[in-house]
């Protein structure tokens, strides 16, 4: 079952802050990461991705910059800044409020 | 090969169209699609193949460029940044009128000097209202990231207007102190003053491109508050500020001072995770 496209959009922000919370990365990892970790739901149209990363940097939660990649092309690294790390853990706290309600919700005896 | 770089060429051709020519997200998907495509023939898809796939995947250039279009629109306007707007309108059209009245006995120079001066320091206040704004906002948690990026942006512009501004005074009060006062320049509280202005402004108008962290904007902007009155009514006091102004540079020293600890907090919590 793959997720709505309204929750993979809303659940945007919060994965790439994460990802990124692990350390720098680029577009192309961080959207291989997420297939990996969600183990192929959550289905990005992958250029989605780019308009979220610069709407992060523009916020000021997270700096990029270009450099010479393995392959030796070059490549757009982002970093989380501590903002970014601020916005994180306010996300978390949303996020886990959610889960927390649903999973009162649907607890067996609700079912 | 020759033939895929011809087809990147002309699907970045598309994009190109599609998407405005952003350069800097073009080059990104472009990377984004080399990627996918040595991912693909690395697991043995033939290179033709492999581009239509990357392509398919990447999605087509009118949506995402209009995604990039919602996400990176003008934010909504805060309504303290509505209020400084119309503040410095309101005050800009009454020197305006000023400057007309006075034109014939103060002459050219000084009304304009007045008039520059009095606009560019006015704007530093605003500056300086709007950080105290953004701290408090900030502590209360009453504001988002999207009010906090216009924010940003308004102190920026108020900035470079403000440095504009008040450099044309300097630049004037010089000519009329030569005109007047037989020198051009001599250090005394008001140009000091005019100089720590420009100084200030400057510096608020040059972190747009050293893009520091939010907080460091906020708190350089209410400290601005302290030194344009220290600049400009602590130098009409000769130096010497009545307890009015010294109440006002007190208390904005103390709102930098507690935003500056609570700045330090915060990192010393970043240091530690993003759970703690």
């Amino acid at each position: 079952m793959k997720l709505e496209k309204e929750l993979v959009a809303a659940s945007s922000v919060p994965l790439v802050l994460s990802i990124l919370s692990e350390g720098e990365s680029y577009g192309y990892a961080i959207i291989q990461r997420v297939r990996e970790l969600s183990a192929g739901k959550i289905e990005w149209t992958d250029g989605m991705l780019y308009p979220v990363l610069h709407w992060l940097e523009d916020q000021g939660y997270v700096r990029s910059a270009w450099r010479k990649s393995e392959t030796g092309r070059k490549r757009k690294y982002y970093s989380l800044k501590p903002e970014g790390r601020q916005a994180l853990r306010d996300q978390k706290e949303q996020w886990q409020t959610v889960n927390k309600t649903l999973n009162q919700l649907w607890k067996p005896s609700y079912a | 090969m020759r033939d895929l770089e011809q087809k990147i060429a002309d699907w970045r051709r598309t994009m190109a169209k599609a998407s405005g020519h952003r350069t800097e997200l073009l080059s990104e998907l472009e990377e984004h699609l080399r990627d996918e495509i040595d991912r693909l023939r690395g697991s043995g898809v033939s290179t033709d193949k492999a581009f239509e796939m990357a392509v398919l995947k990447l999605g087509a250039a009118a949506p995402v460029a209009a995604e990039f279009d919602k996400l990176t629109a003008v934010p909504a306007t805060w309504l303290p940044i509505k209020i400084a707007r119309l503040a410095i309108v309101a005050l800009a059209l009454v020197l305006l009128v000023v400057l007309v009245l006075k034109l014939d006995k103060a002459g050219a120079v000084l009304a304009t000097h007045i008039v520059s001066a009095t606009l560019g320091y006015s704007m530093t206040f605003v500056i300086g209202a709007l950080g105290v704004c953004a701290l408090v906002s900030q502590w209360f948690g009453t504001s988002g990231p999207t009010q906090r990026h216009a924010l940003l942006r308004s102190i920026f512009q108020f900035a470079s207007i403000s440095a504009i501004l008040s450099t044309i005074a300097i630049v004037l009060g010089a000519f009329w102190a030569r005109d007047h006062m037989g020198r051009y320049w001599d250090w005394d509280f008001k140009e000091t003053g005019g100089v720590l202005v420009v100084g200030w402004t400057s510096l608020i108008a040059a972190l747009r491109w050293l893009r520091p962290v939010q907080t460091t904007v906020v708190l350089v902007a209410i400290l601005g508050n302290a030194v344009t009155a220290w600049a400009w009514f602590g130098a009409n006091a000769g130096g010497k500020p009545g307890p009015f102004l010294a109440a006002f540079i007190g208390a904005h020293l103390l709102l930098f001072a507690a935003g500056l600890g609570r700045a330090l907090v915060g990192v010393t919590r970043t240091a530690n995770g993003p759970g703690s």
